[in-house]
């Protein structure tokens, strides 16, 4: 068993706390302010949709509309569709294949991985082709790819898929979402950690690996602690190694608020860049979610076994307890995973006037780091 | 390879390719596609291909003219279903500033350009390849491929008029519509050449001569005194070299009426007068129209002088009036005069739309006579005062570094990598010895400029490295741009290095027309 530690080996300096990463990024997007308030009249919403910074139609390559993400009446979805359907087929007779399409102030990106075929209108060029191969790789994730590949043959051209992915609107709307929240996470398809003692970081990914080594159970291949949308520890089994895209995936599944439960959960789960072909059994529990403590951190167990929850659900108490009985390491992790500080410039040794934020993807990891701004 | 859309194309762009050192590309090598539509013409079920009205290459088949006309068409609509009714107002203020509505598609293996003109009846496209550019070493860079397409309809209409003048009065007039655009497009395409950084097509400016107060004042009050002498000559526009000195006329016209003449005009006349440089140089002569100005003949046919249509002087009329166009050249000066055309060559029922008012007799053989003989002695004095203070600077020294240097206020601009075809030689005012700089730091102008540097802030500035260690300094003041690039050197390894080298840049050789 092998144990990754994210975060490297900066302590992270005392110094202002931050509520939340995510909140305190400046991201260069449209902030949607008090949507109910602002909007009277119909007019005023169709202003307010143009103002959406992402507007993302999914179809079928037959036409048929699958996701919107927008309230736009089904007519003119439906029309729509069928002309994102047409160029995209159009561009194909030529030999070709359409990407962007823009006009003064918008950007259109378009993906056709069949049968299916992604859309994105947006005020920002910056990485929507990436943007769309997350939106496929999520909806591989519910269905996996071959099935995906096999639906519309079985049941043809006409088939509405909406019927399989029936409730996982939310899925693919929370991390449509997190583009605005992270976009640098997807920039790279990178991941990032929680800052986090390096010592307590070793306590918490020694402890994981432990358990699940102790285990033994054939095919448990990976243990992921998530909060806040970040990594705290990952560990994983020598041969087998996943994906920052797959891990966004996973990230984007658990940070469904239907799964906040202190209940367990076993859900299947493909992770196209892993296989997409295959699922995995993903045990999610929030141990800390609900009780007295609240800490909003997340386990994650990957089997690639049906059967293995009961064993994975030992694993998880095994975990959970040693954990919690570290009571020194426990109180910071609670506070880490609360409140978690962002890095400081003054951590890469410049006090310098001018620097006023910085950047830090390791290449090999794909771990990505970023700074509070000045 | 075999997904080139016209093999022939492709075998003729690798005889005929320019050398790889040169800084321009010539447009047929990398274009795929170009058209005029008229979508309204194509309304009816089954006579859709009756929008098309003109294509390149013309052997394409009429389906696909037809299909990749539709294609546009259903671009722009589409995307029109994304516009907020605010941008749609502000598209409306542009199209003024004579920024044309546009639309672009990238598709793996091209990049299209649509733009809208006269009112969004009629729809420019262009297409080129991003095989064959990659090829010719030519970066792709949209906002350029807009620019070139709008100078295309630009030239057009300076020569012809506008599109609608033809559809408007008689539905007949569509054949003969079809017929100048061809007439126009058939030799402008083939000869377009555009340059290998794709920023100074964008950019199009002009490029002014640099003199000395005094002979600025000479040259002002030759023209002054030609206006007093002639006061038929409305507009007019006085070049040295490749170079321009003096203009009055259209700010709107200036950029395609300099390009006609650099890149058209006084190339061709070059070779005439090196042959006969042994006798009688600083003898004028005008360039096209008639040769014989001893007789009092009527001007027709081949003597008679081209009509340009330009834009009056107030600044808000859109309104197009057509002059007669007289060019007049003496040692290395040319003079471009502009008489108000009515009648003469545009009998044609055409004509009646832009009405002009019918104050002026048209350019008759005595006038040229009486201008040449004004001119023959003054312009010929100016030319060699002009030829004598350039003479003395002849081989300024030559700069470690590229720059472009425009401002938008004048349109004067100024760059290491622009030439003018032929003229060039004549005119190394500005040499470098640097090699050009290769395709990736071209790209990555591009990239910098739309990305990082703001069309609308007046003030700006930005320091990129790229990854074969050549330096790019964008410096915006006052809406003025300088572009630097600065090759690979021991001088430039640190941004303070950089930054350092930048202000004795702007020290040495901006310091008169750009305040840093």
């Amino acid at each position: 068993m092998e144990v990754e530690v994210p975060g490297g080996s900066e302590a992270v300096g005392g110094g202002g706390t931050d509520t939340g990463s995510e909140s305190s990024f400046k991201v260069s997007q449209v902030e949607i302010e008090d949507v109910e308030e602002n909007l009277k009249n119909a007019e005023a919403i169709f202003e307010h949709l143009e103002q959406l910074p992402f507007q993302v139609f999914i179809l079928s390559e037959f036409g048929k509309p699958i996701f919107v993400n927008n309230d736009r009446n089904e007519g003119e979805v439906v029309s729509l569709a069928a002309l994102i359907c047409a160029f995209v087929s159009r561009c194909q007779s030529w030999g070709d294949s359409l990407m962007t399409m823009t006009s003064q102030d918008n950007h259109i990106q378009f993906l056709h991985k069949s049968p299916l075929i992604f859309c994105v209108v947006s005020k920002y060029p910056e990485q929507l082709d990436q943007q769309l191969e997350v939106l496929f790789e999520q909806i591989c994730s519910i269905l996996s790819k071959s099935q995906l590949e096999n639906v519309y043959k079985k049941k043809g051209d006409n088939y509405d898929l909406r019927k399989l992915l029936r409730g996982t609107d939310r899925l693919i709307d929370s991390s449509i979402s997190s583009w605005r929240a992270s976009p640098i996470n997807l920039v790279d398809s990178s991941i990032s950690a929680i800052p986090m003692n390096p010592s307590d970081r070793e306590f918490l990914s020694s402890t994981m690996a432990s358990s699940m080594g102790a285990a033994k159970l054939d095919g448990a291949l990976f243990g992921i602690m998530i909060a806040k949308r970040q990594i705290a520890a990952i560990v994983r089994f020598k041969k087998y190694v996943i994906h920052p895209r797959d891990l966004n995936i996973l990230i984007n599944l658990v940070s469904d608020t239907t799964l906040q439960t202190d209940a367990q959960n076993w859900v299947p789960i493909c992770l196209p860049r892993f296989n997409d072909t295959g699922f995995f059994y993903a045990y999610i529990s929030y141990p800390w979610c609900n009780k007295e403590q609240d800490v909003p951190a997340c386990l994650v167990l990957l089997s690639v076994k049906r059967d293995h929850f009961d064993g994975l659900k030992e694993v998880r108490h095994q975990i959970v307890t040693k954990l919690e009985n570290n009571s020194k390491f426990f109180t910071n992790f609670s506070q880490a995973v609360k409140t978690p500080n962002l890095y400081q410039i003054s951590q890469i040794g410049s006090n310098s006037e001018s620097l006023w934020s910085f950047l830090y993807l390791n290449h090999s990891s794909r771990q990505v780091c970023m700074s509070a701004s000045k | 390879m075999e997904a080139i859309a016209n093999p022939l194309y492709f075998f003729s762009n690798l005889s005929l390719n320019p050398p790889s050192c040169s800084n321009v590309v010539r447009f047929i090598d990398v274009l795929e596609f170009f058209f005029v539509a008229h979508p309204q013409s194509g309304r009816k079920e089954g006579e859709e291909h009756r929008r098309v009205m003109y294509f390149h290459p013309k052997g394409e088949q009429f389906e696909r003219q037809t299909e990749i006309t539709g294609f546009a068409e259903a671009v722009v609509n589409f995307t029109e279903n994304f516009l907020s009714t605010c941008s749609r107002r502000e598209i409306k203020l542009s199209d003024n500033e004579d920024g044309f509505d546009f639309r672009t598609v990238t598709t793996q293996r091209t990049e299209h350009v649509y733009i809208r003109t006269e009112d969004d009846q009629f729809i420019l496209g262009v297409s080129l390849s991003k095989q064959l550019s990659q090829v010719s070493d030519y970066p792709l860079f949209q906002p350029a491929i807009r620019s070139i397409l709008s100078d295309a309809y630009k030239m057009f209409r300076m020569f012809f008029g506008t599109f609608s003048s033809f559809i408007k009065v008689v539905p007949d007039d569509i054949p003969k519509f079809r017929e100048r655009l061809d007439f126009f497009f058939s030799k402008y395409i083939p000869l377009l050449k555009v340059h290998k950084m794709p920023l100074l097509d964008h950019l199009g400016g002009v490029e002014f001569l640099r003199m000395s107060g005094p002979l600025y004042l000479n040259v002002v009050s030759l023209i002054t005194e030609l206006r007093e002498e002639f006061p038929i000559i409305e507009k007019i526009m006085i070049l040295y070299q490749d170079k321009l000195l003096y203009y009055q006329l259209s700010k709107r016209d200036l950029p395609s009426l300099f390009r006609y003449l650099t890149h058209n005009l006084l190339p061709t006349t070059l070779a005439p007068e090196l042959e006969h440089s042994g006798r009688n140089t600083s003898k004028g002569r005008y360039l096209r129209g008639p040769t014989d100005l001893t007789t009092d003949a009527p001007l027709l046919g081949d003597e008679s002088l081209s009509v340009v249509h330009l834009h009056s002087d107030s600044e808000d009329l859109e309104e197009l009036i057509g002059y007669q166009m007289m060019v007049y050249r003496c040692l290395n000066a040319t003079v471009c005069m502009f008489v108000r055309n009515c009648g003469g060559e545009r009998r044609d029922s055409d004509a009646s739309t832009r009405s002009s008012p019918p104050q002026n007799g048209i350019v008759s053989r005595r006038l040229l006579r009486n201008i040449d003989q004004f001119l023959e002695t003054e312009l010929a004095l100016v030319a060699s005062k002009i030829g004598d203070e350039i003479g003395d600077e002849k081989f300024p020294e030559a700069t470690d570094f590229h720059y472009i240097y425009f401002n938008p206020s004048s349109l004067s601009m100024t760059s290491s990598l622009s030439t003018s075809p032929a003229l060039s030689v004549a005119a190394s005012g500005s040499a470098s010895k640097v090699l050009l700089p290769p395709v990736d730091v071209n790209r990555l102008v591009c990239d910098t400029m739309s990305n990082f540097v703001s069309e609308t802030e007046e003030f700006g500035e930005c320091f990129v490295k790229s990854s074969s260690d050549w330096w790019i300094v964008i410096k915006k003041v006052n809406s003025r741009l300088l572009v630097l690039i600065l090759p690979p050197s021991s001088y430039t390894s640190s941004l303070a290095d950089v930054q350092s080298k930048t202000a004795t840049i702007v020290k040495s050789h901006f310091e008169a027309i750009f305040f840093s």
